[in-house]
């Protein structure tokens, strides 16, 4: 492997997503607190809220480095697991039908957060990735109508002024 | 300089006609008034020139109401219908002049430097500064309260050439977490912006390792549209570091973050009322990691001496820091030696960008490489912006074209001054409570359980465990205290020399807030005096030493150019000035928050209440003599230091009667308060007082109630033995009136001589004893029981409003 910078043309930027999400054998306390938010704010209280950080990598590193990226940077072994793009699922990743609500940072909002994936990743040796944009996953167990999780999605779990979110339906 | 200019097609600034100008300031969001437009317009005629865009933008930036303060600096005509009042310079004449007659030898640097000083002991200085960050909390919560704490420890760290942050404060007014009423859509639900809010302050105050000790809340929902955050942070430094001095030929070098698009704006937006149109670019996520290890580099810096002056880069970044410390020589900039975010920014841009977690230091060329070494230890960047001369102008320029060649002559002082309309119109108000036949107990207990429940006076606990307070080790009296750590402490104490590496001196430093806006719905002028007097009761609670004490103000107002609004203003600054005067207290630094007003979809427009901060520091002489607010020793005598008055106007009473605008408002005599706060100190100092609360919101009742739960130790209180005036006639007046100076005393019965004797003269008398029973009893002025009442249904009342509200499973103290 090359390793080093600008001396091949190695391989293209390639885009990853990396998603983390706790095991489910621990509780989900920030789920927990949005979940009770539901219901202050009117709405019907979901039967769970798994709250999962989310990265998007841009940059020239293999898979295998990516990997490593994931496992020792991004995620807790102990309490958390990975999962790469489309890649093989876990048990963590196995939650009942959900909505999912992807939230993210508008590309003007600058993110220290970004910064210190971006910073993380060169100090494990690794390529220094060209972008990476850090956004967090909501997956909301319950027969919710849409109506009320686009309220939820404006009104507690982003901020329409820095953030905008993508909707999926169970 | 084919980009520098305005691009305004065939319309050229100094032709514009008026119309034209508005239309320019609004396109360009500068948020500068039709004379200071024809101002800068007159200027550039005279020069017989075109300004650059970056040009226009420095003029808006530093003529800000953020920058500038141009409402407290101005001319005012102030009427009350009695007579007239004119200032020449509203905050020189009021606060500001207080500070000068009292002529403090401790009082280092006030008003001139961006906090103010006050000396701590021979070789060490404190300094204090509390900041608004209202505007951007109101748009993104979180956000906002994090660059507020962020630019509010910067201030610390830019005072002379830089203090140690030791402790952070925090005080909020919002509306109450559990509005129910109608909000427009792009205003923030109160619950939403009070956790974002806690949010900003716990994760960048936690993350920088500065604790958070003190602060307060006030909940009405006047603040719905318009929340205040106002963050505070006191710093120790060598007296040696209080002054700062820029000499020509030193360079201007720009530290820590980069800069980016961020927040551009920001300053010129405190000048503009919020609407639906306001621009999000003036929020920016903070860095806290970065401003610690900027932190880390400057401390160092300037103990080694390394650089001669230092501001941060706040509101106008570039602009306001470099114009700032060149404000006396002269400064040339060279913009494409910043280090940048992203590679399209206009020169413009870079100048006012208000990117965060900057310092702009004066550096004489020797010590660079110095520096430089100290930059890549802590892996921060830096840059030579250019440097420093004596020429007495600013010259900008971008890639060898010039951006900006103003006269700081100009810029600091062209400002049109025009004289404000101030008025006030007094309103007599009806007495809230006349006494009539025997008291109603159940409806007394109904208030009660409202008042102990209320938002304004439950527990803080919610938030006070989300913050680090114990960071830094010195902490010594906490915001929460007694014996299941859960009772409201009236101020906190720190003890600072893990900064000052004196591990055996037990001085410490004491942190106090007062401010109440219902009472300033009523008169402002009032309002001051009791947010003073509450400020030093709270501190005198500790045990602090307030012949020693300093006050900073924060005003935070509607719409100034409204005479009325104005007039509650001036009232408000005449308060302060008579308060500090009669207290003997300077004011040592202070800021002000104007425009916070919300013009809805109908275009009207909606003021928050007149709110003015009064935040203290005072020394403490030793720590290890403060005292806490919770009973300590059932059978102990409690006395009631102060008089009674029918002072329910503003009170939590009259508002749960529904009569939020009627009664007198608490009236301060701060000569004969001073008086009764010294005595009360000198008996805390020699240990005869073994707990000491101040009555505040909810009066004598709720004091009590929270003394006794807090010490898990009942009281019974007789209202007969209260000292009062002929008009409490009613034991309602009694338990809730608000009148200020007052403050509830535990004195164990073998002190109690020594005790009479330290206070000889004062007001005082014995109202009762704790108990070894939890229940709070209260006797009738007609000796018949009035309350009998267990402790826990209170405690649990007071307890459970904030976290219930806020949807958190939260168990506070350390019993389960």
């Amino acid at each position: 492997m090359s390793g080093k910078n600008g001396t091949h043309a190695g391989p293209a930027p390639t885009t990853y997503r990396v998603e983390v999400a706790g095991k489910l054998v621990f509780p989900d306390a920030s789920g927990a607190a949005v979940a009770a938010q539901f219901q202050l704010l009117g709405l019907q209280a979901p039967t769970e809220i798994r709250v999962c950080p989310i990265y998007e990598i841009t940059g020239k590193l293999s898979p295998r480095e990516l990997e490593l990226a994931a496992k020792e940077l991004l995620s807790d072994p102990i309490t958390q697991e990975y999962r790469i793009g489309d890649g093989a699922i876990s048990p963590a990743f196995v939650v009942a039908p959900h909505w999912r609500v992807e939230v993210w940072l508008k590309p003007s909002v600058s993110d220290p957060h970004e910064a210190s994936v971006r910073k993380g990743i060169a100090d494990l040796g690794l390529p220094a990735p060209d972008k990476v944009r850090c956004g967090t996953v909501y997956k909301i167990v319950g027969r919710l109508p849409a109506a009320q999780i686009e309220k939820a999605a404006k009104k507690i779990l982003s901020n329409p002024v820095i953030h905008r979110y993508v909707l999926a339906a169970p | 300089m084919p980009t520098q200019t305005l691009p305004l097609s065939s319309l050229e600034l100094t032709r514009a006609t008026v119309k034209e100008l508005a239309e320019l300031n609004r396109r360009y969001g500068w948020s500068l008034s039709a004379d200071e437009l024809s101002a800068v317009q007159a200027h550039f005629r005279s020069e017989s020139r075109e300004p650059t865009r970056a040009e226009v933008e420095t003029i808006a930036q530093t003529w800000s109401e953020h920058c500038k303060h141009k409402t407290f600096t101005s001319a005012v005509r102030y009427s009350d219908g009695k007579k007239t009042i004119r200032f020449k310079n509203l905050l020189k004449e009021t606060v500001f002049e207080a500070t000068q007659k009292l002529k403090k030898p401790w009082c280092l640097s006030v008003f001139r430097d961006n906090a103010g000083v006050v000396a701590f002991d021979d070789e060490w200085a404190a300094a204090f500064k509390v900041e608004t960050h209202n505007h951007p909390c109101a748009i993104e919560p979180y956000g906002g309260a994090a660059t507020g704490v962020g630019g509010v420890i910067r201030d610390v760290l830019g005072v002379g050439v830089g203090a140690k942050p030791i402790f952070g404060t925090d005080v909020f007014c919002l509306g109450t977490p559990d509005y129910a009423g109608p909000l427009p859509d792009d205003v923030n639900h109160p619950r939403r912006t009070f956790s974002g809010v806690v949010g900003g302050v716990r994760d960048y105050g936690n993350r920088m390792g500065i604790p958070t000790v003190g602060g307060a809340i006030h909940f009405d929902d006047d603040f719905r549209f318009n929340p205040l955050v106002f963050c505070g942070t006191v710093g120790l430094m060598p007296r040696w570091a209080v002054e700062k001095r820029v000499m020509p030929g030193d360079l201007i070098v720009a530290l820590g973050g980069r800069t980016g698009k961020d927040g551009l704006h920001g300053a010129t937006f405190s000048s503009a009322a919020l609407d639906d149109s306001s621009s999000p670019a003036a929020v920016q996520i903070g860095h806290a990691i970065a401003e610690k290890r900027v932190l880390d580099v400057l401390l160092r810096a300037r103990d080694q001496k390394l650089y001669r002056s230092v501001t941060d880069c706040g509101a106008g970044g570039f602009s306001s820091a470099v114009g700032e410390l060149a404000a006396d020589c002269g400064a040339k900039v060279r913009l494409e030696n910043a280090k940048l975010k992203a590679a399209d920014l206009e020169a413009w841009e870079i100048w006012v960008s208000e990117s965060q977690e900057r310092m702009v230091l004066a550096v004489p060329p020797k010590n660079l490489k110095a520096l430089e070494a100290l930059c890549a230890s802590e892996d921060v960047e830096w840059c030579v912006l250019g440097e420093f001369t004596n020429t007495g102008k600013l010259e900008v320029s971008f890639h060898g074209e010039p951006v900006v060649g103003l006269d700081m002559d100009f810029l600091h002082d062209g400002l049109p001054k025009k004289e404000r309309v101030a008025v006030w119109s007094p309103v007599s108000r009806p007495s809230v409570k006349k006494s009539s036949g025997p008291t109603d107990a159940a409806k007394v207990r109904e208030a009660l359980h409202a008042l102990i429940g209320h938002w304004n006076v439950c527990s803080r606990a919610w938030v006070i465990r989300q913050y680090d307070h114990e960071v830094q080790g010195g902490s010594v009296i906490k915001a929460l205290q007694g014996t299941q750590a859960d009772g409201p402490g009236d101020a906190a104490v720190v003890w600072p020399h893990a900064a000052t590496g004196k591990l055996d001196d037990y001085r410490a430093l004491a942190v106090a807030h007062g401010m109440n806006p219902a009472y300033g719905r009523i008169d402002p002028y009032a309002m001051a005096m009791n947010a003073a007097d509450e400020a030093l009761r709270n501190l005198v609670c500790v045990g602090a030493d307030i012949s020693r004490a300093a006050f900073l103000d924060n005003f935070c107002w509607g719409n100034p150019e409204d005479p009325k609004v104005l007039g509650g203003l001036v009232r408000a600054a005449l308060g302060c000035k008579d308060a500090s005067l009669a207290f003997h207290v300077p004011f040592i630094s202070g800021k002000d928050s104007m425009y916070n007003q919300y013009k809805d979809a109908k275009g009207e427009s909606h003021n928050i209440p007149g709110t003015l901060l009064i935040s203290a520091l005072a020394p403490v002489t030793d720590f290890r003599k403060a005292i806490t607010m919770d009973f300590k020793a059932p059978n102990d005598l409690l006395y009631l230091l102060g008089w009674t008055s029918d002072e329910l106007g503003g009170s939590l009473y009259a508002e749960w009667l529904g009569k939020p605008l009627e009664g007198r408002v608490p009236e301060v005599e701060p000569g004969s308060a001073l008086e009764s706060m010294r005595a009360l100190s000198a008996a805390i100092g020699k240990g005869l007082v073994s707990a000491c609360h101040d009555l505040s919101e909810g009066g004598l009742a709720v004091a009590a109630a929270e003394m006794a739960f807090s010490g898990e130790l009942g009281c019974s209180i007789d209202l007969d033995e209260v000292n009062r005036s002929k008009e409490v006639d009613a034991d309602e007046v009694a338990l809730f009136s608000e009148s200020p100076s007052r403050f509830l005393i535990e004195v164990p019965a073998d002190k109690e001589k020594d005790f009479l004797k330290a206070t000889r003269g004062q007001p005082l008398k014995k109202i009762g004893t704790t108990l070894a029973n939890p229940v709070l009893r209260i006797i009738s002025m007609d000796g018949s029981l009035l309350i009998e009442e267990g402790l826990d249904g209170l405690k649990s009342r007071w307890n459970n409003r904030m976290p219930a509200a806020m949807g958190a499973q939260f168990k506070n103290g350390r019993k389960p």
